[in-house]
Order: C-alpha cells, then sequence, then structure tokens
C-alpha cells in the first residue's frame, strides 16, 4: 500500500465516514422537520440532550455509548415535553415554549460538566459545540488483504460505529412508518381519522431525533447537529416539490456539504500554503450554510407553501 | 451565611460590583426588550443573533491585529459582533421573503451555519500563536469574572441605549404587537418598526455577550417575559414584572458565579431565570401546570355528564361509562 493511500486511511476515511453518516440521518429527519415547520424542535432537543449526557456519565461513571444514549435520549425527550407542556398549558406561542427550554436544558448541561469535570476531553464544553471530529482516527493495517478482517475492523472508532447504527435505525424506522409519518406530516386530520395515531407518530418521531443527535453528538458537536437536521433539507426544499425528489436531495446536498467542507478544512489551507488544519465541523456547517443560500437565491422551487 | 459565603463576600472588589450593576442592567434590559419581542414573535430571532456575532467578533480581532489595532478593545469587538449579526440577520430575512422557508428553518440553519464559520475563524486565530486570543472563547460561554470595568461601562451603555429607544418607541411597538392593522391604518410602519425591534434585539444581545455569552443571551430576552407571562396579562406588569426578573436573575447569577468554585456566569445566570418559569407554571391560576391539567379533566368530566344527560333524555340507554371504568 502506498503512503499516501496509507494516511488518507488512517486520517481521513474514519471522520469522513462519521461525518456523512450523522448527515445522511439528520438529512433523512430533518426532511420531515422542515416540511413539518417544526425545525427548531431539533434545536431544542439537540441542546437538551446534554445535561443526560452529564447525567448518565455522572450515576454510572463510565462514558459507555449504551448509557449515553439512554441519557441523552431521555432527556431530549424531557426537552421536547417541556415544550409541548408550556405550549398547552401555559399557552405559549411555540417559538417561545422552544426558547425557554433548550438553553435552560443546556445551561444545566454546561453548569453539570463545569462542576464534575465531565469526564476529561470528551465531554468539554469546547468539544460540545465542535465535537471530536478530528481525534477519531485509525490505524490500518499496513496490507490491503487484511483491511476487511474482524482484528482491524474491531480497531475502528465506536463513534463510527453509533453513527452508522443511528443511520441503519433511523433509515429502517423511516421505511417502515413512511406512510404513517407522511399522513401525521400533511395532513394530521385525515391521519387522526383514518386511524394512523398521528400523535403517537410524531412522538416516537421526536425520540428518534433525540437518539440521532445523541449518537452524532459527541462525534460532529452540537452546532453542526442543529445545523445537518435543517441546512440540507431546507435546501432541498427550494429544489423540487415531490417527497422522493426531496429525500434524494437532501441526502445529495448532505453528502456534498460534509465532502466539500471536510475537504476545504483538511486539504484548503495546505493549498494556500499554510501548514495548518481547520475544524471540519466549523467548515462542514458554513458549507451547508452556504448551500442554502444559493438555493435560496438560484433554487427553481423558491416559492409556494411550505 | 456560611464561612466561604463570607469570604466570598469580603473578596469581592469595586470592580465587582460595577459588573453586578452591569448585569442587573443588562437583564432588566433584555426583560424588557424580550417582552415585546414576545408579543411580535420574534423572540428566538435573538438566537441567530446571539450565534452570528462569533464569525464578526474573530473576523474584526483577526483584521484588527493585521492593520496593528489593539484587537482586544471592547468597542471593536462589539462593533464587530454587531455587524456579524447584521449581516446573518439581512442574509435570514432576505431568504424568509424570497422563499417558503419557514422562520424555524432559516433561524437554525443560519444561525448553525454562522457558528460554525465561526469557530472555523477562531481556530485560524488560535493556531496563529503570535496572537493573544485567550478570551475570545469566554464570549461563547460568558464570564462575568474576567469583565473588566471598561467592559462593564459597555455593556452599561448598551443596556441603558436599549432601555431609552424602548421607552420612546414603546407606545408605538406595542400598537404594532397587538394589532397590527390598527398600527397601518393610524401610520405606523410596521416593516420600520419591525427593523427597530429587532435593533434593540441586537443591542440588548450585545450587552450581554461578555457576562452570559452568545449561545445563551437568548434565554434571557425569553425566560424573563415568559415568566411574566404566566404571572399576568396586562402589558403594564408584564413589562414591570420582567424587568424585574431580569434585572434579579442576572444579578443571582453573578453573585452565585462570583461567590461559588467552578459556577460559570452565563449558566448560573440562565438557571437563575428559568426559577421563576417553572415556579410560575406550576402554581399560574390560568397557565398552570397543576390549574391546565385539572381544568381538563373536569371539562371532559362535565362534558360526559352532559352527553349522557342528552342520551337519557332521548332514551337511548346505557350511558357511556366513564373512562376508568372501561378501562
Amino acid at each position: 500500500m502506498s503512503d499516501a493511500l496509507y494516511t488518507v486511511l488512517a486520517a481521513d476515511v474514519v471522520p469522513l465516514l462519521t461525518a456523512l453518516f450523522t448527515a445522511w440521518t439528520c438529512g433523512l429527519l430533518g426532511m420531515f422537520l422542515v416540511l413539518g415547520r417544526r425545525g427548531l424542535l431539533a434545536d431544542s432537543i439537540a441542546h437538551s440532550v446534554l445535561p443526560g449526557l452529564a447525567l448518565a456519565f455522572l450515576a454510572t461513571g463510565s462514558r459507555h455509548p449504551g448509557w449515553m444514549l439512554l441519557g441523552g435520549t431521555l432527556a431530549g425527550a424531557c426537552g421536547a415535553l417541556t415544550v409541548h407542556l408550556l405550549e398547552r398549558y401555559g399557552r405559549l406561542e411555540r417559538s417561545a415554549a422552544i426558547g425557554a427550554t433548550f438553553p435552560v436544558f443546556f445551561a444545566a448541561g454546561l453548569l453539570l460538566l463545569e462542576r464534575t469535570g465531565g469526564g476529561g476531553v470528551d465531554l468539554s464544553p469546547d468539544c460540545v459545540l465542535a465535537g471530536e471530529l478530528e481525534l477519531l482516527f485509525w490505524v490500518p493495517p499496513r496490507e490491503l488483504a487484511q483491511l476487511l478482517e474482524p482484528a482491524t475492523l474491531d480497531l475502528l472508532p465506536r463513534p463510527l460505529f453509533l453513527c452508522a447504527l443511528a443511520l441503519l435505525a433511523t433509515a429502517g424506522f423511516l421505511a417502515a412508518l413512511w406512510p404513517r409519518l407522511t399522513a401525521a406530516t400533511f395532513d394530521p386530520q385525515f391521519a387522526r381519522t383514518a386511524g394512523l395515531r398521528p400523535d403517537w407518530t410524531q412522538a416516537f418521531f421526536t425520540a428518534l431525533v433525540a437518539a440521532a443527535a445523541v449518537a452524532a453528538f459527541q462525534a460532529v458537536g452540537s452546532i453542526l447537529v442543529l445545523t445537518l437536521f435543517l441546512a440540507p433539507a431546507a435546501t432541498a426544499r427550494l429544489l423540487t416539490d415531490r417527497l422522493g425528489n426531496l429525500a434524494v436531495l437532501t441526502l445529495l446536498i448532505a453528502t456534498l456539504a460534509v465532502c466539500a467542507g471536510y475537504i476545504l478544512a483538511t486539504r484548503g489551507p495546505a493549498l494556500l500554503g499554510h501548514d495548518l488544519s481547520l475544524s471540519a465541523s466549523g467548515t462542514i456547517a458554513a458549507t451547508a450554510g452556504a448551500l442554502l443560500l444559493l438555493a435560496g437565491f438560484l433554487g427553481p422551487r423558491r416559492q409556494g407553501s411550505a | 451565611m456560611s464561612a466561604a459565603l463570607e469570604t466570598g463576600f469580603a473578596n469581592l472588589g469595586p470592580t465587582t460590583w460595577t459588573v453586578l450593576a452591569a448585569t442587573s442592567l443588562f437583564g432588566a434590559a433584555a426583560g424588557a426588550v424580550g417582552s415585546f419581542a414576545l408579543l411580535r414573535r420574534r423572540a428566538l430571532f435573538a438566537d441567530t443573533i446571539g450565534h452570528a456575532t462569533l464569525p464578526g467578533v474573530v473576523l474584526a480581532f483577526l483584521i484588527a491585529a493585521a492593520v496593528g489595532l489593539p484587537p482586544r478593545s471592547p468597542a471593536l469587538l462589539l462593533g464587530g459582533a454587531a455587524l456579524g449579526a447584521l449581516a446573518a440577520l439581512a442574509l435570514g430575512l432576505d431568504l424568509l421573503r424570497r422563499t417558503r422557508l419557514d422562520a424555524d428553518a432559516v433561524i437554525g440553519s443560519l444561525g448553525g451555519a454562522a457558528f460554525g464559520l465561526g469557530l472555523v475563524l477562531l481556530g485560524l486565530a488560535q493556531s496563529r500563536g503570535d496572537l493573544e486570543t485567550a478570551g475570545l472563547d469566554q464570549l461563547i460561554f460568558g464570564s462575568a469574572a474576567s469583565l473588566t470595568r471598561d467592559d462593564a461601562i459597555a455593556m452599561a451603555a448598551l443596556a441603558l441605549l436599549s432601555g431609552a429607544l424602548l421607552v420612546g418607541f414603546g407606545p408605538r411597538l406595542t400598537a404594532l404587537a397587538f394589532d397590527e392593522p390598527f398600527a397601518r391604518t393610524t401610520g405606523l410602519a410596521p416593516t420600520r418598526l419591525d427593523t427597530l425591534l429587532l435593533a434593540l434585539l441586537l443591542l440588548v444581545t450585545l450587552s450581554g455577550l461578555r457576562a452570559v455569552g452568545m449561545i445563551l443571551v437568548v434565554a434571557m430576552l425569553v425566560l424573563p417575559p415568559v415568566a411574566a407571562r404566566l404571572f399576568t396579562s396586562k402589558l403594564q406588569p408584564l413589562l414591570l414584572l420582567a424587568t424585574l426578573f431580569g434585572a434579579a436573575s442576572a444579578a443571582a447569577g453573578t453573585l452565585a458565579s462570583g461567590l461559588l468554585e467552578r459556577v460559570p456566569t452565563g449558566p448560573a445566570i440562565v438557571l437563575a431565570a428559568a426559577a421563576p418559569v417553572a415556579l410560575g407554571f406550576l402554581v399560574s391560576p390560568d397557565r398552570g401546570l397543576i390549574a391546565g391539567w385539572l381544568a381538563e379533566r373536569r371539562l371532559r368530566a362535565e362534558t360526559l355528564e352532559r352527553l349522557n344527560a342528552d342520551r337519557q333524555a332521548r332514551a337511548l340507554h346505557p350511558p357511556i361509562p366513564r373512562p376508568e371504568a372501561r378501562a
């Protein structure tokens, strides 16, 4: 194996795949958030998982992904439930309910991390924002033939598996729930009369969003999770009016944002003669935003109802 | 009071009292401005404003360092923050007007993207070892402990400015929030007033940047008015309560973070501001969790009774059983 290929395998393949899996998971879920005009629900959930992660670590003393997933998903669900209760009984407008919920959860999480030390770098405030994409390196074997042996695959960083699992689970659930979810999103009244239980579908979908946010959180950080939920789906929404096309375009745009952002972060400065690398989470988020602006000015389906 | 707290109070120097006054002023301004933002449904624009200050701040820092200006001066950084937020707001409003996307999608996407850009620039600034970048990242989560007298004065000035503007334009903003057609027919320009409201949000955000941090600053514009809304349905008391809650929680959070070890200021202030919301949401007689739940139960029971009385009158037996009995 050549040295160049080895470097790419060791330094780039795992972060890139992790970011791609996350972007696809978030994009698929974000599609329905954008269509249902509930985009900021992702905001509140992505921020609400933090105290759950901190409490799970405090309670168990381990950072095992299982505990993190449990704590984070529960906290995210609590955040979504708080928003729902504030809307229903406090009769607050939804954006006010969201604004009164997610900063409080996030603040509680930050305070917990600060008080407990957070169990090292992985849960430091910086990592919460920007993730640890750059730290996901791998020691691949010297020979190509050994590439797929269990022993070498075992050395792959755990967040990659978590994100792959999240993608598989999301794709599976979406495939199974597709008719119910489309009915609940486009026409809740019809879904109710047809006995499709839209409330339960939405609650389940919310839990799925929370689980996806937790899986992605440690790898790519809360900022990128939020952007990946909304930006690719919103961009695709400006390009098409068909649900199937929307899914395909969302995935394509997410892929484009991740690849372009990642290359920009790792190879961009070298092209300009600087020896440094940028924050990949940051460049991916910024690229996704730039694509949205581009579609906002040039997209063929900019007008009409959401 | 414990011994630790007493020594803590003794350690609070004159600067601390200035800082405390400045954060309280910021809290009061945030409560008042946030009330109008809440009524006009613009509260979450503060989220985009807060996130989008980061690229502006870091860019201002980098440019100042490149041309030889003192890069850490509060005026310069605040100016950069304002420009960054204005750029994001302009792009976001343009996107909202131009496309069918709703505010949720635009606010979330642009806030995240702008913050990502800011993180990239911050990494760039930090990787140039010759620059004194310490303190830039304190703007993200806020730190009242690191505030100098000048910072506190800048903070107070911004808060007072937004307060003065609010006093001047309050009646017009009220008209707009409650009755837009009326505001239009009396000759007020809704677009211009909405721009003014966003400018007020921006001023308050800038004022709170150093103390609460750019991510959590949105909370101070939402929590005090929401708490006040749970206690009253009249505008004057709402404004008064929101101002009071904002000032008190900012002061309490600053004190807690000054007196206790390892309590960051931003989260402390936000959690203090969440306390009246939690209390109000539990006990409020018309918007409270308990009252609302009881009212729903009562309504369900009454409806069932009325239905059954009706069935009885029309000799439609048997009555519908209560849900508990059915299970």
